[in-house]
């Protein structure tokens, strides 16, 4: 794989995106503008008793979101737990207590981290009727609250945010399914498999009667669609996104990076329609792109320069990447997956350099903001909007406002809150793990800088649920089942009951007109000052960590 | 194998973390309790049975907030 080889799919795939940035973007706020339902919507309404006209103040938006979560974290649990007596099981086992209920937690918060191996552990039945409904239903979550959050900007003097089980229903029937069915018919005729055939043992060509092969079998291509659309991650197969089943040709894996970016870069676009300023939606977005430039160049760079004498001797830093991808396009996988929440691989991380796994992380401590998950990603770069709004406003003495809405004590409250708990996840988590007793018998690496990074790996990545891995950590005992099932779980629903408590305050302020003294926040200056909060935030509450693992291991 | 009564631990850990998350939720209204009430008081046409926004409100439109609780557009 050449240099301009990997730099043409990566041009290649950026050009797809910006050419459907809009219409997608427009497409979607119109769902969401739109005051009819459609005839597939009443029926579900009239089927779940959901009054579709009324609406919530964000409180109970924020409750109708747990407890859908709640109901759907106990039916994945159960299904788990049963999964013996089910049909389709191909003779699996139950999952145990503490991996059934990391996996729940998991698919719902839309982390799908996986301390499981895919074919060997989930039957038919589970992946079908249990992780992909989730993979749909978890990334509906997500771009419901950022929806929530864009009324707030929208609406003056209003209680109301929405109504949670009508976006929910939107988001399902009218995008993500719609995509989901397309690419999955496109993806089953460029060979990924989809059948009901339970795993075949077959003699190998060279091996005579006495060397086997099993050949798996299942439903893959339609749970991989969306595995990437929703940003979701969970692999089918143990290797993920790098299993040939899963993606046969470098043509699917260039499609999967295609779905991954496609509804969290659009989303600024969306919120640009949605509040009437199409400028602030290229504003953001433009923060979104310096991110994932700054990002991308980072990681090919470490992956292609550094020296070392494995690198030298196989020509290039192959070690954990499929040589049908190459190591510039893994870079871009792994740049795109790690910088919204979605945590497929199509290489493995922990085989990067020191500093390139460094950048992964530091991808994901950034709160996964460029673009994001769907949904996430939108509303957690709003957030470091407003707080790069409040830190203008206090260095040049004027009011901080953003879209008319002024950022006071209680918006700032609510936003620190919204960066605040991620990092507080991550780091007491890393702490607790390294100082817990036998945890350590998990680390592969336990002598070197590189131990430290897996645990500060699973961490970071559960807590602002992406759920891609370091695979040198053995994560499947009860101890980091359950810490990173609960890294997970408030790391979802902590920032979102601060996100929604936003939306209702921004929602119930009246607009300000903006005057000569208002900071205009659509201007590359406010872009730069954005990401360089984004930054400055970041290095502040991470670069101690970092550099006691990460950074130490590049530079040993 | 897994430990006696690990089904009832995990469905526990799980509710009582939720409980926990929707705890957080009531001091963030404390938060937010000062913008609602200047929205109530600002807005004249807050009573109870008036028609609120829309989920496809105009951008700029002020909707007018039914205070009892859930609304009907």
């Amino acid at each position: 794989m050449t240099w301009f080889t990997g730099i043409t799919q990566i041009l290649l795939v950026l050009a797809v995106l910006a050419a459907v940035h809009v219409p997608f973007g427009n497409y979607m706020a119109g769902v969401f503008l739109s005051t009819k339902d459609t005839k597939a919507e009443r029926l579900f309404y009239r089927l779940t008793g959901v009054d579709s006209s009324s609406e919530q103040r964000w409180k109970t938006y924020f409750l109708s979101v747990l407890g859908f979560s709640l109901v759907s974290i106990l039916l994945l649990y159960g299904l788990m737990r049963l999964q013996e007596f089910l049909p389709l099981s191909n003779g699996k086992p139950a999952v145990t207590a503490d991996q059934a209920f990391n996996t729940a937690v998991s698919f719902v918060t839309n982390t799908n981290w996986q301390s499981y191996s895919g074919e060997a552990t989930m039957g038919y039945l589970v992946q079908m009727a249990g992780l992909a409904v989730q993979n749909f239903v978890s990334a509906a979550v997500g771009i419901a609250v950022a929806v929530a959050l864009i009324r707030g900007f929208m609406r003056q003097r209003s209680l109301f945010i929405g109504n949670f089980w009508v976006d929910l229903t939107r988001t399902v029937l009218r995008i993500l399914l719609p995509v989901s069915v397309v690419f999955a018919l496109i993806y089953i005729g460029l060979g990924v498999i989809e059948n009901l055939t339970p795993d075949q043992v077959v003699e190998t060509v060279a091996g005579g009667s006495q060397v086997t092969q099993t050949i798996p079998g299942g439903p893959n291509a339609s749970q991989e669609v969306i595995k990437h659309l929703g940003t979701n991650g969970g692999g089918f197969f143990n290797a993920n996104s790098a299993h040939p089943l899963s993606a046969p040709s470098p043509l699917i894996n260039l499609a999967n990076i295609f779905l991954i970016l496609l509804i969290p870069s659009a989303l600024p676009r969306t919120f640009g329609v949605m509040v009437g300023s199409r400028r602030h939606g290229w504003a953001i977005l433009g923060a979104m792109a310096s991110f994932f430039v700054l990002s991308l160049v980072a990681v090919i760079l470490t992956e292609t320069t550094l020296s070392t004498p494995a690198t030298d001797a196989a020509g290039a830093a192959m070690e954990g990447r499929e040589t049908r991808f190459g190591v510039i396009t893994s870079a871009f996988f792994a740049v795109s997956t790690t910088l919204t929440s979605t945590g497929a691989v199509d290489s493995f991380h922990s085989n990067y350099s020191g500093l390139g796994g460094g950048v992964l992380m530091l991808n994901m401590m950034l709160g996964e903001i460029a673009p994001g998950g769907v949904g996430s990603g939108l509303y957690g770069m709003l957030v470091v909007a407003v707080l790069a709004v409040f830190i203008c406003g206090l260095m040049v003495g004027r009011t901080p406002e953003f879209l008319g809405k002024k950022i006071g004590r209680t918006e700032i409250t609510l936003a620190s809150a919204v960066i605040l708990i991620t990092p507080t996840l991550v780091l007491t988590g890393t702490a607790v793990a390294t100082m817990w007793p036998n945890a350590a018998d998990s680390i592969l690496n336990a002598d070197s800088p590189h131990g430290l990074s897996e645990i500060l790996y699973a961490f970071t990545s559960a807590a602002n649920n992406n759920g891609s891995a370091f695979a040198g950590l053995n994560a499947n005992t009860p101890f980091f089942n359950t810490a990173l099932g609960l890294a997970m779980l408030i790391g979802r629903f902590g920032p979102i009951c601060a996100v929604l408590a936003l939306a209702g305050a921004f929602a119930a302020q009246p607009s300000t007109e903006a005057t000569p003294g208002t900071l205009p926040t659509h201007r590359p200056l406010f872009v730069g000052v954005t990401v360089g909060t984004g930054l400055i935030v970041s290095a502040l509450t991470f670069l101690p960590v970092l550099a006691l693992g990460p950074i130490n291991e590049g530079l040993l | 194998m897994d430990a006696p009564f690990a089904d009832l631990l995990y469905l526990l850990l799980a509710v009582a973390t939720v409980a926990g998350l929707a705890a957080q939720a009531l001091v963030f209204e404390k938060v937010t309790a000062e913008s609602a009430t200047t929205a109530r008081i600002t807005d004249p046409s807050s009573t109870p049975g008036t028609t609120p926004g829309t989920t496809g409100s105009t951008p700029g439109t002020p909707s007018t907030p039914d205070s009892s609780g859930e609304a009907r557009a």
